[in-house]
């Protein structure tokens, strides 16, 4: 017998590609606003899962109350094709809308306010088609169940998982983010258009008279779709008014991991990167090209001579800006330029000074377009000096190059001489407690793997880190003479700058306070300590420094699996971004493994005293609390287990887009997967006992994830850990897949309405799965580890396993 | 004129949001993590030891009585009127059951030892070193504040030396340097404590330099000024716009400040941030030296400074350094004799030259002395008598 396939398959596979494709085209635009630390990535991610959940719940009443799902899912459908893109609009005009000086970033309050009023119509009407396909699937099947909500969450699944495979290698290649929204949007469209082409006048009367209006917004859409290009340049230099007033927007890019515009003025072009400044250059036309480069010839020659014979160089980052050329200019054998964006350089290319492009053509310089960690996993070289030039480690991606395991296998890569270098923004004298946490945690994690650390800078502190105590130094007079040994013939630099550059005062007490912060328990939350009025020389605090309490492993030392890095950096930008005395982050500091207590405790509490309620009344409260409580525990215990292996990832394999966006896909495809199975051959899906097994499944795997994660690492070949981490996602997908069904029949026994337990289900999950965003990455990875995230997921879908397993006589 | 709060002005749209969505929350939050600045006031600490927190409050007498006790600082032009147990902007000075009290007194937050030139004094006895002395606290909340950790923030939040008035000399003295400068912070919030600093360290035969935003009532500056020997005044912009929303001041007290300085005959030098697109007009910046040719005289020392991404300006490009050329010009063609570009290190606009023979008088590389040619105070070459305090 053949199988019909459904009519509105096509448009829950839509449905989950216009999720997918919208959910990172508005991540994108977001992030050329608001900083794009790790926190504004797990704000916007938890301001979308909020509001879809919302919507879904909403869609449930509003289609038991105007009960024409039909009419509802075209209305919806033609709702997001204009939504999404005038949400891109009005993102791109949001700086103007709240009048922010040029060069200011958004602070906090305005981020969220922002985030979670623009994100809302469009993740509401998403929300909404959840459920209302639901019904149109379950009155298709003729059922009464909720056999409809568990196939259109197989479908959304799919089409998630297909929409990410579509968004990372074809959409963002070849569109912008208007031509991506509307031609997400015009796919659903078509979907439903394919999907009501037999309906005839009737019960559906609506419907049939608002397929012309669909019909119509999707030929205007295809025509207008050419246009899109002009939308989106004005939209460009809507936004760059108010990004960099008086600023020439010359050339847009778009790159898989971010867009790069070029901005002039006067004779000097900036690059930024998903909005954020990333470096600036000199024109061609400058009578000046050393000194508007001054920064970078600074840093180049304050780093080269940290070795007397540097011949190997990897230069990780920062060539762009100048840094490169002026390394040539340093008798160097090769330097491996390691940039991880290609459209970066491209972008650069016509803009850049010729010493830059003849560094680039320089037969000793080789630029591999790779990400810099998964280069020194797998160089196999040798080198005389590491140079570490990229952002502060304001994400998960970017603290990569700031952790232990990055700097043991950089250490591997270097001679028994060999100087490794990297810096971070600072301040003069470390005042605050978030960039003196920061700038020590990287000083201490370099420290236990380096024999001698030197740091030194104001605005921007470098560390020379090395096993060959000798060959680095901050004595000007040996500085100097290397450098004059080198007849370095430059601009903008001078043996006389080293003078200025290093300040014998502010540089014993800057090393004052990152070799003696970290040392009390409560450091991290007290700052650094009073700096002495005559610190000591620098060889005075390295002798000292042995006899110094140990370091505080905890909350200074940065590792792939405890990323406090990231965690002082939001902290950081909060302290420059307020505009009020606040110390929220400082506050989330305090947090202590046993908070995890409550989560566990009050739903037993809860499900004790509504047993207790209801023992006269022939009602289930407890059950029903059991099971929205198990949907809440699976929506968040996903999410952080997601995000634990993403992370985890991106430090062991590199952060490679396509692979990021295979291992996502991964766990949408076994989503949809284990609904599919629990459809097919569970036979009692109301049945709390399976939901129990369920639970306890889930906190195994969380278990399972947490032990594994740490030996991944060990894993020599890259295949393996590709094969590993998918696994471990595809696992993780497929038991919440088992789970949605089951939860799903439970609610549906206990409030008999099938499009009301979807909806709840559905939002409750994405609830959960926001909560879990938000506290997995904000704070339990960074200051409690990523297994602490596995550990999380275990104990809340054990507390739920225990729960169900209360209910469960008085119910199965 | 006291500066209007900025509930005066109504809400603009972000308040009005943030005030809708987010009002009921604080009040809510308020009650859980609310607590006074009054009630985290640390004790005194042990003499000798530098302390998170530590403050060491005295009257001022620059607070006027006001009814049901109210005080009004009279230091600066807010004039805040605080009312008992309240705190002015300056996040320094506070009103104790009626009395006004400074909390920016004997507690140095910043005490280094620092080349005259990094001050920044250019005419003032070149390749000397200078004892720089701040506490925290500013009554300005520039957007670009380079010691924005310093400033913007209470004494309470940042480690303070204790260093009485006598102390601090003699810690000068025994440096062996040549000045005391009031730097780094902003000088005019430790007004009492640097009047006394500053008396003690004209009788030690030191010189009183200071660097401030000159943002202070008349009263007070003319006070200050016998004990004073040289001020570089940070004139942040000549646009009135620019000093209320990126300053958080007015631009006519400034104005006066420099006035009666000049009138006081004390050695002046200027700073102006050359901030892109934000007070970078040079229409503007020639208003702006033409007034200070008029009004204060061709002699006075001008830097330009390069600004570079920092504080809230964090996502701002630094300035192009032709830019500060063309700044550099329009200062000359104002007539402006001694013209400069900071933090452009190497930049020929670091060096000073005789304005009669054009040959350079001194060398510099960012703070350090290259080279002087300079005898009593005028140029080696020709003779030409350079401004400034040579001895």
């Amino acid at each position: 017998m053949i199988r019909r396939i459904p009519s509105h398959l096509l448009a829950v596979l839509m449905l989950g590609i216009v999720s997918q494709v919208g959910q990172v085209v508005l991540l994108r635009e977001l992030l050329m606003v608001f900083h794009g630390n790790e926190l504004s990535i797990g704000l916007i991610l938890a301001a979308w899962l909020a509001w879809v959940g919302v919507g879904s719940r909403l869609g449930a009443v509003l289609v038991d109350y105007v009960n024409r799902p039909l009419f509802l899912l075209m209305l919806s459908a033609a709702g997001v094709l204009l939504t999404l893109p005038t949400t891109i609009l009005l993102i791109r005009g949001l700086r103007g809308f709240f009048n922010v000086l040029p060069g200011v970033y958004l602070a906090l309050p305005d981020m969220i306010i922002s985030c979670f009023l623009l994100m809302a119509p469009s993740c509401l009407l998403l929300g909404a088609q959840f459920v209302l396909l639901s019904r149109i699937w379950r009155e298709s099947d003729r059922a009464e169940d909720s056999s409809g909500a568990g196939k259109t969450y197989m479908g959304e699944a799919t089409g998630h998982m297909l929409g990410g495979i579509l968004f990372t290698f074809f959409i963002v290649h070849y569109l912008n983010s208007f031509q991506s929204a509307v031609f997400a949007g015009m796919l659903m469209l078509a979907a439903i258009l394919l999907m009501t082409r037999k309906l005839k006048m009737g019960a559906t009367h609506l419907s049939v008279r608002f397929r012309p209006v669909l019909l119509g917004l999707l030929v205007f859409a295809a025509i207008a779709f050419p246009l899109l290009k002009h939308v989106d340049g004005w939209a460009y230099w809507l936004q760059w008014r108010y990004l960099a007033l008086q600023h020439q927007l010359v050339e847009i890019h778009q790159s898989k991991y971010g867009t790069i515009s070029v901005v002039q003025r006067e004779d000097q072009y900036g690059f930024f990167q998903s909005g954020h400044l990333i470096f600036t250059t000199a024109s061609r036309e400058t009578a000046t090209p050393g000194l508007e480069e001054q920064e970078a010839a600074t840093f180049a020659h304050l780093v080269m001579v940290q070795h007397e014979k540097p011949k190997r160089i990897l230069l990780i980052g920062g060539g762009l800006r100048g840094t490169l050329s002026e390394i040539a200019k340093h008798p160097v054998e090769r330097i491996d330029y390691i940039e991880l964006d290609e459209a970066l350089t491209e972008a650069a290319r016509p803009y850049v000074l010729p010493k830059t492009l003849e560094a680039l053509n320089d037969p000793r310089v080789h630029l591999i377009h790779t990400d810099g960690r998964l280069f020194v996993k797998a160089a196999g070289k040798k080198y005389d000096m590491i140079i570490v030039d990229v952002p502060d480690p304001a994400t998960a991606v970017l603290n990569r190059f700031y952790t232990k395991e990055f700097f043991r296998e950089a250490e591997a890569l270097l001679n028994p001489d060999g100087v490794f270098v990297i810096g971070a923004t600072s301040t003069a004298d470390l005042r605050g407690t978030a960039i003196a946490n920061r700038n020590a945690t990287i000083y201490h994690t370099l420290d236990s793997i380096f024999l001698r650390v030197l740091p030194a800078g104001e605005r921007f502190m470098f560390y020379f880190a090395t096993n060959a105590p000798s060959q680095v130094s901050l004595d000007v007079f040996i500085l100097q003479q290397r450098y004059r040994e080198r007849n370095v013939e430059t601009e903008g630099f001078s043996h006389q700058h080293y003078h200025t550059l290093l300040q014998p005062a502010q540089l014993q007490r800057v090393n004052w306070i990152v070799r003696n912060h970290g040392r009390s328990p409560s450091a991290h939350l007290e700052g650094p300590g009073p700096v002495p009025l005559f610190p000591g020389t620098i060889a005075e605090q390295e002798r000292a420094e042995k006899q110094l309490p140990s370091v505080e492993q905890r909350y200074f030392i940065n590792s792939d699996l405890k990323p406090i890095g990231y965690y002082y950096t939001v902290m950081f930008w909060d302290d420059l971004t307020r505009t009020r005395p606040r110390e929220t982050f400082k506050r989330l500091l305090h947090v202590e493994s046993w908070w995890i207590l409550p989560l566990v405790c009050l739903p037993l509490l809860a499900v004790l005293g509504l047993r207790m309620a209801a023992r006269h009344t022939g009602k289930r409260p407890d059950t029903n609390f059991a099971v929205l409580f198990a949907v809440f525990t699976t929506g968040l215990s996903t999410m952080a287990l997601q995000i634990a292996l993403l992370f985890s990832f991106q430090s062991i394999y590199g952060f490679v887009y396509e692979m990021v966006g295979l291992i996502v896909s991964m766990f949408m495809g076994g989503l949809a997967l284990g609904t599919f199975f629990t459809h097919r051959y569970v036979a009692d899906k109301a049945n709390l006992r399976t939901l129990a097994g369920v639970q306890l499944l889930i906190a195994i795997l969380a278990g399972l994830i947490a032990v594994v994660l740490p030996g991944a690492a060990a894993v020599p070949s890259s295949t393996i850990v590709f094969l590993l981490f998918s696994t471990l996602t595809f696992v993780a997908g497929l038991i919440n897949g088992i789970d949605f069904p089951l939860s799903a029949a439970c609610c549906m026994a206990l409030s008999r309405r099938a499009e009301k337990s979807a909806g709840t289900v559905y939002g409750l999950e994405l609830f959960g799965a926001c909560i879990g965003a938000a506290l997995a990455s904000a704070v339990v990875a960074p200051i409690f580890g990523i297994t602490a995230c596995c550990l999380l997921a275990g104990i809340a879908n054990g507390a739920a396993f225990v729960v169900l397993l209360i209910c469960r006589r008085r119910y199965a | 004129m006291p500066e209007k709060n900025s509930s005066d002005r109504g809400l603009n749209r972000r308040e009005f949001l943030q005030a809708g969505l987010s009002g009921g929350g604080a009040l809510c939050l308020a009650s859980v993590f609310g607590c006074t600045r009054e009630r985290r006031m640390p004790k005194m600490p042990p003499a000798e030891t530098a302390q998170k927190g530590f403050v060491r409050p005295i009257p001022s007498p620059w607070f006027s009585k006001l009814d049901n006790a109210r005080v009004r600082c009279e230091l600066c032009p807010k004039r805040c009127e605080l009312a008992k147990g309240e705190r002015a902007s300056c996040q320094v000075r506070i009103n104790r059951d009626g009395v006004g009290y400074t909390l920016a007194y004997s507690n140095a937050a910043l005490l280094q030892e620092d080349p005259v030139e990094r001050n920044p004094f250019f005419h003032v006895m070149p390749g000397s070193r200078a004892l720089s002395v701040a506490t925290a606290g500013c009554n300005l909340s520039c957007k670009f504040c380079e010691v924005w950790d310093l400033t913007q923030v209470a004494p309470e939040e940042v480690h303070a030396y204790d260093m009485p008035p006598e102390k601090l000399v003699a810690h000068a003295r025994a440096a062996n340097v040549r000045a005391i400068s009031y730097a780094f912070g902003e000088p005019v919030v430790f007004y009492e404590y640097l009047s006394e600093v500053a008396a003690l360290a004209k009788g030690a035969g030191l010189l009183n330099l200071m660097h401030t935003a000159g943002y202070i009532q008349p009263e007070p500056m003319e006070d200050l000024i016998g004990k004073l020997d040289a001020a570089n005044i940070d004139l942040k912009s000549f646009d009135p716009a620019f000093y209320r929303e990126v300053v958080g001041g007015e631009l006519e007290p400034v104005l006066k400040t420099l006035k009666l300085l000049r009138d006081a005959g004390i050695h002046i030098e200027i700073t102006n941030i050359v901030i892109p697109t934000l007070n970078d007009d040079m229409g503007e910046i020639s208003e702006m030296c033409h007034w200070i040719e008029d009004e204060l005289g061709a002699g006075v020392p001008f830097h330009f400074a390069r600004f570079y991404p920092l504080y809230k300006l964090s996502n701002l490009p630094p300035t192009p350094v032709s830019t500060l050329d063309r700044a550099r010009r329009t200062a000359l063609e104002a007539g402006l004799k001694f013209v400069y570009i900071a933090r452009v290190t190497g930049h020929e606009g670091e060096n000073t030259f005789c304005p009669v023979c054009g040959r350079i008088v001194i060398k510099r590389v960012g703070f350090v002395i290259d080279a002087i040619h300079l005898k009593n105070g005028k140029c080696m070459h020709c003779g030409t008598e350079i401004p400034g305090r040579w001895a």
